[in-house]
């Protein structure tokens, strides 16, 4: 799938999509799920292993 | 003499130097004709960047910036780039523009002529830069 662009600064820049946002932060996630989590830490933490199987049922 | 294939919306799919028959066409495709060289044709658009034509060229996440040139041989002071969809009017200084990829994100850029019915979107004429994780 094509990633969308936009235009800063003179240079064209990829828009990260959530799943690509998710999967850089995943060795973070997996640092901060061995310590305890607070409620917001564990729901940020949910929503990008979930938007990261959307992506991989949607490839 | 080459041979330029359009689609059934018009635009150019392809150019040869062999003269094609009509079995070469699919539903809908169109032949003509045209008094040019092959590499005459294909100075009409052009796209590289570092030097590299036609090829799918790799940056690393937070390198520097790929810098895209375009060319065209037909005179013009400016021409429509699609870049991943979006659109960008290049201005062009003796027939050469130039536009800048950032590679803040990792992704693949896909730029191409924005009219096909002037310019083949392949060989030359199509460019993909994938910017890449750089493993640190």
């Amino acid at each position: 799938m094509e990633s969308k662009v936009i235009k800063a600064k003179g240079k064209f820049q990829i828009v990260p999509t959530s799943a690509e946002v998710a999967r850089a932060m995943a060795k973070a996630d997996r640092r901060k799920a061995e310590t305890t989590l607070s409620y917001a830490d564990l729901m940020g933490i949910i929503q990008r292993i979930l938007d990261r199987l959307d992506a991989l049922e949607a490839g | 003499m080459i041979t330029v294939i359009r689609d059934s919306k018009n635009n150019i799919k392809t150019f040869s130097e062999s003269t094609l028959d009509d079995y070469n066409l699919v539903l809908g495709e169109t032949k003509e004709i045209v008094d040019s060289s092959f590499v005459e044709y294909s100075r009409r658009f052009m796209l590289q960047a570092a030097g590299v034509f036609g090829q799918t060229v790799h940056a690393f996440v937070g390198g520097d910036d790929v810098i895209v040139g375009v060319s065209t041989s037909l005179g013009m002071d400016a021409v429509d780039l699609n870049i991943n969809g979006t659109i960008e009017r290049v201005p062009l200084v003796a027939g050469m523009g130039e536009i800048v990829l950032s590679t803040a994100n990792p992704g693949i850029f896909i730029i191409t002529p924005a009219d096909r019915t002037m310019f083949c979107a392949a060989g030359n004429g199509i460019l993909s830069v994938e910017v890449v994780p750089n493993g640190k």
